[in-house]
């Protein structure tokens, strides 16, 4: 789990970032029926009274997705060491800038660089489904989408679990993207943390290669407020079908094998 | 019930066999392949898209009845093109440069083809001039996806090339995407927002009043 113990002491200053980069690819991600049905915009209810032939192409996807999601989390604490107009300054002559970051870190002691992802094989295979049948391809498609929201949810919150036994509280996760620049937020965060380690990479328009693979900054620290949803930082929670499932969810379906 | 309104009927329910089986059926009998997607398959999908519409029916039932009627559609395509049945229309369509998403895009593009246009699809993160290209030979519509508020803006590049070559008022241009919406669309100048498949077969039809 992302812990205090990722958090690099003084002495590593000197450390590379693939050294100070922590990664954790042991994760079993459990997604259930109803979970696909909604991300695919349907209501899981009102399916199922149906008996409708959607069910069993979710349920395919599902079975498919056992073999295909392949989930991984690089991770990195790095020391708050001041504020500058809209930057966040780190140590290492790192720095984070925006006023969205600045907003929600600027009482943090250090910041968490996470990047998880469920790996290619789930993507490439929607992918290759797409022409031969469509249904299953998009559902399958939904499996990840759910599947790396879940890893994604499970980190934050093994990170609060943590980071509570010390009294420290961890803030909204920030994404770039969500309200912080895609372009220099992704940058800023992947000179932080070496998301190679787990084979995600930044094309030239800074998407994520892997395409099921995301990325959020996370403040820590004992004036932190844990308040609030990274929906809420979003300019796309209006339209955004994943945000009722996002928010609607009080438990880690992600466990440790 | 007749073949036609038991074609219809597998393609709402998304049985693929019997679908494909009631188009051979169809074709055996005599009936003309126009008839048979006009009346078969466009009206199946148009059924299913008023149902989503309305609440009925969602997305995953829509797409078991695409793929139903997509499989049906293959039978059926050879014996359009022997009798020179026309499209209505000619579409291109591409997520815009910078993007690599595909699967809605894709969804589009099965929808349209479903109801009788000719779909150029030009797959993920695809340049201006390749647009262009497809309306000079003939496109009547250009069709663009974006997920990402980063590269929706790459929308207006394809739509400024369009206007360099002086092809503008040639084509209808449709957008859509996660981060689209119809005050953005109204601000590149596109003819329209389409916000899922159904819709985009719709506006399309109203667009060239097909």
């Amino acid at each position: 789990m992302p812990t205090a113990g990722g958090v690099k002491p003084a002495a590593s200053a000197g450390l590379s970032r693939r050294e100070q980069t922590t990664v954790r690819a042991d994760w079993r991600l459990v997604v259930d029926l109803d979970d696909v049905l909604q991300a695919e915009g349907g209501d899981p209810g009102r399916i199922r009274a149906r008996n409708s032939s959607a069910l069993a192409v979710a349920e395919r996807a599902l079975e498919l997705s056992g073999q295909l999601l392949h989930a991984a989390v690089a991770w990195r604490f790095v020391p708050v060491v001041g504020q500058r107009h809209e930057s966040l300054l780190l140590e290492q002559a790192c720095r984070l800038t925006g006023p969205v970051v600045v907003e929600h870190l600027q009482a943090a002691k250090q910041v968490g660089a996470f990047v998880c992802t469920i790996g290619p094989e789930l993507e490439d295979q929607a992918s290759a489904l797409f022409a031969e049948d469509p249904a299953l391809a998009v559902a399958l498609d939904a499996v990840g989408s759910v599947a790396l929201q879940r890893l994604a949810h499970s980190v934050r919150e093994a990170t609060a679990l943590e980071m509570g036994r010390t009294g420290w509280q961890v803030g909204v996760a920030i994404s770039p993207g969500a309200s912080w620049g895609l372009e220099i937020g992704q940058r800023q965060l992947f000179a932080l943390v070496e998301a190679g380690l787990i084979g995600v990479s930044l094309n030239n328009s800074s998407l994520m290669q892997p395409k099921k693979s995301t990325s959020f900054v996370l403040g820590v620290g004992p004036d932190m407020t844990s308040t609030g949803s990274p929906c809420d930082l979003c300019d796309l929670r209006e339209n955004c079908r994943y945000r009722k499932l996002y928010e609607s969810e009080n438990d880690c379906d992600v466990v440790a094998q | 019930m007749g073949q036609l309104e038991e074609l219809r009927a597998a393609v709402v329910d998304g049985q693929k066999t019997t679908a494909v089986a009631k188009v051979t059926e169809a074709l055996a009998a005599g009936l003309a392949p126009e008839k048979i997607l006009q009346e078969g398959l466009i009206a199946a999908m148009g059924e299913t898209g008023a149902l989503y519409q309305a609440g009925e029916i969602f997305v995953p039932e829509m797409l078991v009845a695409a793929r139903a009627m997509s499989a049906a559609l293959a039978v059926l395509k050879p014996h359009l093109v022997a009798e020179g049945v026309p499209s209505r229309g000619k579409v291109v369509i591409g997520t815009v440069q910078g993007d690599l998403h595909d699967i809605g895009k894709n969804l589009v593009a099965m929808f349209l083809e479903g109801n009788g246009f000719e779909v150029v699809d030009l797959g993920v993160d695809v340049p201006p001039e390749r647009f262009v290209a497809e309306v000079v030979n003939g496109a009547k519509a250009v069709a663009l996806s974006a997920l990402l508020t980063t590269t929706m803006v790459n929308m207006c590049d394809v739509i400024s090339a369009l206007v360099d070559a002086n092809l503008r008022e040639q084509v209808r241009v449709l957008v859509g995407g996660a981060p689209i919406t119809t005050e953005y669309a109204n601000e590149i100048g596109a003819d329209g927002y389409a916000r899922d498949a159904s819709s985009a077969v719709e506006l399309l039809c109203q667009l060239l009043e097909v």
